[in-house]
């Protein structure tokens, strides 16, 4: 499988952690190729890539992107602009939540991996910076995985 | 060319006016006449010092001056008779708040050299107290009247030499024989749109208007005193009123009506809500789309006139909150998608 995967959210003004960013990205990334997948991570200059990927582009123009996008059998994000962008060229694909509402936020034609509604932050319009980073409110890796490598058979149905 | 400047004040002697003819007395290339209509206390200005000073200035300079009484009928009566009075072919009109850099009148004296159909031109207008921006909103095209945004009042986002426009605002030079049709007379004395109108029909009469970024006149907005003290909110409606009837009547000029969608908020929204583009589209198909947003490039193949955030804070002020999305959301304690809440701000209305 090509799997394109958006590991990171907005960078945020107070330099903490994003708390919609995933934390066991390497893992996920390393049990992936262990399958044989090709695995190209997107994101902005300044962030950090992902163990084992296959490619990091950086920066793409969105109509680059959205060819990558096609092109490939699954894409994997954060709660970032990606869901946004990929239900605007209608694409489905697969989002880890963690506190924010896949309800108010995500879309329902993807796979939207939710851990638990009690993790969801009391103040879902709120600004990031007055959250904290979880890694506890996240889904376990192994959950991502399973995910991705049946995407296509979920979908299928 | 020589030129004749003139300032129309009322009770400005110890605030900005010595400021005001300080600077004109101190052009790189100074008026050859200076016109003051005085329309206040009508002092002598003679005997108070700072004065004696700056007329010495001007005599030093060669500028031949005079202070005039006016009738204390309003600047338009005085603007209006200053073409009858000035001995020069171009006219250099100021407010008694206005601060002209040295390289004003130089500037803008070229650019009639240039062009024989030049009727007037203006420099930059800039505010001292308040931060300098660039707009792309801003306009001078009569169509734009109504935004409120005058392209004088903003830094330019490219540079140019001159840009020809359909009006020009506060200062600006012109040619004496281009004022033939002169100044509305039926203004209050507020003479609210005076320029305007004054300018606009220049440009109706077959001469050129321009505007330069190459020189700026600070503009100072004393709080007190000036040629609209005193004046009352009833003389600023009929003047707009007047304005209008020119507006739709005689120039026949059909105002773009705009409709402002503000999008200050993060990437992925932009994309939420450029799903619903096509029925935000249909709903306003008889209107002028501006989009205020953070990320241009969502909208880039969409033909949108796009501006930037500060832009319309400039428009709106604090009202641009009104258009936050995540403020809405939680006003409206909401539950559904954030498309739907787009679709509730935008299309419902």
């Amino acid at each position: 499988m090509k799997i394109l995967i958006s590991p990171y959210s907005k960078k945020m003004r107070n330099n903490k952690e994003n708390p919609k960013n995933f934390p066991y990205w390497n893992k996920v990334v390393y049990e992936l190729k262990q399958y044989k997948n090709e695995v190209i991570q997107i994101g902005l200059k300044g962030e950090n890539k992902i163990n084992y990927v296959d490619q990091f582009l950086i920066d793409l123009p969105f109509d680059e992107l959205k060819n990558i996008i096609n092109d490939c059998d699954v894409w994997v994000s954060v709660d970032n602009f990606l869901p946004h962008f990929c239900n605007l060229i209608g694409k489905p694909g697969i989002v880890i939540f963690a506190q924010s509402n896949p309800e108010i936020f995500g879309y329902k034609q993807n796979v939207n991996l939710l851990k638990d509604k009690k993790n969801l932050r009391w103040n879902q319009f709120g600004t990031w910076e007055d959250a904290e980073f979880d890694a506890i409110s996240f889904v376990d890796a192994n959950i991502v995985i399973s995910s991705i490598l049946n995407f296509n058979d979920q979908n299928m149905v | 060319m020589k030129v004749t400047a003139t300032v129309s004040t009322k009770n400005r002697y110890f605030s900005t006016l010595p400021t005001c003819l300080t600077a004109i007395a101190l052009q790189t290339e100074p008026p050859d006449e200076l016109l003051i209509y005085d329309d206040g206390e009508q002092k002598d200005l003679r005997e108070i010092p700072i004065y004696q000073n700056i007329f010495g200035l001007l005599d030093k300079k060669k500028i031949e001056w005079q202070v005039l009484f006016g009738a204390r009928n309003g600047q338009v009566r005085n603007h209006q008779h200053a073409i009858s009075q000035a001995k020069h072919e171009l006219i250099w009109r100021l407010d008694d708040d206005n601060v002209p850099e040295a390289n004003v009148l130089a500037t803008l004296k070229k650019f009639f050299k240039k062009d024989k159909k030049l009727g007037a031109i203006g420099g930059l207008i800039l505010f001292g107290e308040k931060d300098l921006l660039p707009s792309s909103l801003a306009s001078n095209k009569m169509e734009d009247i109504f935004l409120g945004l005058n392209e004088q009042w903003f830094l330019p986002k490219e540079n140019y030499d001159i840009k020809h426009v359909d009006h020009i605002y506060s200062s600006f030079v012109y040619r004496k024989k281009a004022a033939k049709h002169g100044y509305n007379k039926l203004l209050s004395p507020v003479g609210h749109r005076e320029e305007t109108i004054f300018t606009y029909e220049m440009k109706r009469n077959g001469w050129n208007l321009g505007i330069t970024p190459l020189c700026i006149t600070w503009h100072f907005q004393e709080s007190t005193g000036g040629i609209r003290d005193n004046t009352r909110k009833e003389m600023w409606e009929h003047d707009e009123m007047i304005f209008k009837n020119f507006l739709f009547d005689d120039w026949n000029i059909k105002p773009k009506d705009y409709h402002f969608i503000v999008l200050d908020c993060g990437l992925g929204d932009h994309f939420a809500f450029k799903s619903i583009l096509p029925e935000i589209k249909e709903k306003y198909k008889d209107k002028e789309l501006v989009f205020s947003v953070c990320y241009p490039e969502v909208f880039k193949d969409d033909n949108i006139r796009l501006i930037s955030i500060s832009d319309a804070r400039l428009l709106m002020g604090d009202d641009i909150d009104y258009y936050n999305i995540y403020q809405f959301m939680d006003e409206h304690n909401w539950k559904d998608h954030i498309i739907d809440a787009f679709k509730e701000m935008y299309l419902q209305s």
